[in-house]
């Protein structure tokens, strides 16, 4: 059987993605930054009207906005929605008719909020009673709707917070490099040191000692 | 490696016990971690769950991604740029300008050229009932249980368009970083820089001194 990349690809993306929209933010999120970094240094550098002492900060500031970006992205969302995941699978945090299927099973109500209980699989294989037939429906809404605004939020102050404070710190030490490197192999001009002349000093020494009204 | 003891003697069971597992250290401190978090109960209804499922539906959809992550970009970066005295107040001023810049360019470029229009033309290719190649070219047609999950399961259908149309916009993405982004973000930032005060005034003072 050949190899088909296309028919791969949408296996591919059915299998990881069709249930849960968070996971894809994540890594299509880090993707964008590089590809997007990648051409925000071409444009710095290609940019005339910025002097050399400015791009001297900006450059590292881009590439280390990148970095930060993936790292603190990657981490602090996939973080966030695991720990999210994990409220909801456990039962911690829930919409109030499946709170209530929870508390009438004896099985599982004496498990909610503890890691041992996993509703994603829990729910799927119970017998539920016929009053609670929606419940695995309604469960599955709120803990996708809930997981994807953690992400956004966790990607947010990753992004636009944690980042930037760290970029900021790496780049101004860059520059900080690169002005004292600038003034270690600029050519030294040496100061003259301003010496008292002949003149001068005679003239004072005269002007001490004259007994004359006659001035010079 | 765990042994089983064939004796009876508490102590040899014990000489032949499994070794100590860490993961139990770990799972009691998550546990620990989980019982601090309050909980939390939802209002729910037929209402409230239709709801969840648009919301969540729209703010995944990657135009509305972009916007919402443009946004708080927006709201917090140039801000972090302006008050960051480790450098010259020239050096904060251009480096806020870029990042306003870089924040309405990469914004404009990924909601109307790349996200947008990918989404749109997923869509179009998509069709589970559609009757043309096109329509159904990027639906996993030789896959009958795929096509059934997608076909019946709900929401399933449309994370499967938004994770296609989210991976097509990186591939337009490689092109406009380089041919949109870049040059439209040069243009404003030298456009802001122009119009900046300070900068100006740095300026003056440089023409003044000369």
């Amino acid at each position: 059987m050949s190899f088909n990349p296309f028919e791969f690809a949408k296996e591919f993306i059915f299998k990881h993605y069709h249930q849960d929209t968070a996971k894809m933010l994540i890594w299509t999120g880090v993707t964008g930054y590089v590809l997007s970094s990648a051409a925000q240094v071409c444009a710095i550098l290609f940019n005339s009207k910025i002097d050399d002492k400015t791009k001297s900060f900006l450059l590292p500031q881009e590439c280390m906005d990148a970095l930060a970006n993936i790292v603190t992205f990657v981490s602090v969302t996939t973080l966030t929605k695991h720990g999210v995941a994990k409220l909801y699978q456990t039962g911690k945090w829930a919409p109030k008719s499946v709170k209530k299927c929870l508390e009438s099973i004896p099985k599982f109500k004496n498990d909610i909020g503890k890691l041992n209980l996993n509703l994603d699989k829990e729910l799927v294989a119970a017998k539920l009673p016929e009053k609670f037939k929606d419940v695995p429906e309604i469960y599955k809404a709120c803990k996708s709707k809930g997981t994807t605004v953690a992400t956004i939020l966790a990607g947010i102050v990753s992004s636009s917070i944690i980042t930037p404070l760290i970029r900021n710190k790496l780049a101004s030490k860059a520059q900080k490099n690169f002005i004292n490197y600038k003034k270690e192999t600029s050519p030294k001009i040496e100061e003259k040191q301003p010496q008292p002349t002949f003149k001068s000093l005679h003239y004072d020494l005269y002007q001490a000692h004259s007994s004359s009204g006659l001035k010079i | 490696m765990y042994v089983q003891s064939l004796s009876t003697n508490d102590y040899s069971v014990s000489m032949c016990a499994a070794p100590k597992d860490g993961s139990g250290r770990i799972k009691k401190l998550l546990q620990k971690i989980l019982d601090k978090v309050p909980s939390a109960t939802f209002e729910d209804g037929k209402k409230k769950v239709e709801w969840w499922e648009k919301s969540n539906k729209v703010i995944a959809h990657p135009a509305v991604n972009r916007l919402i992550m443009g946004g708080g970009a927006l709201a917090f970066q140039p801000a972090i740029d302006k008050f960051n005295h480790r450098v010259d107040e020239e050096t904060r001023e251009v480096a806020k300008n870029r990042t306003i810049a870089k924040i309405i360019a990469g914004t404009f470029v990924g909601i109307f050229v790349a996200r947008g229009p990918a989404y749109t033309l997923v869509n179009k290719m998509t069709q589970i009932n559609g009757k043309s190649k096109f329509s159904k070219m990027l639906l996993p047609n030789h896959n009958k249980d795929m096509m059934k999950v997608l076909s019946t399961v709900k929401e399933s259908l449309s994370n499967y368009k938004l994770a296609w149309s989210t991976f097509i916009a990186l591939g337009i993405m490689v092109f406009t970083n380089f041919l949109l982004d870049a040059p439209l973000t040069k243009y404003l930032t030298n456009k802001f820089n122009a119009n900046s005060k300070l900068l100006n005034a740095k300026k003056e003072e440089v023409n003044d001194v000369i």
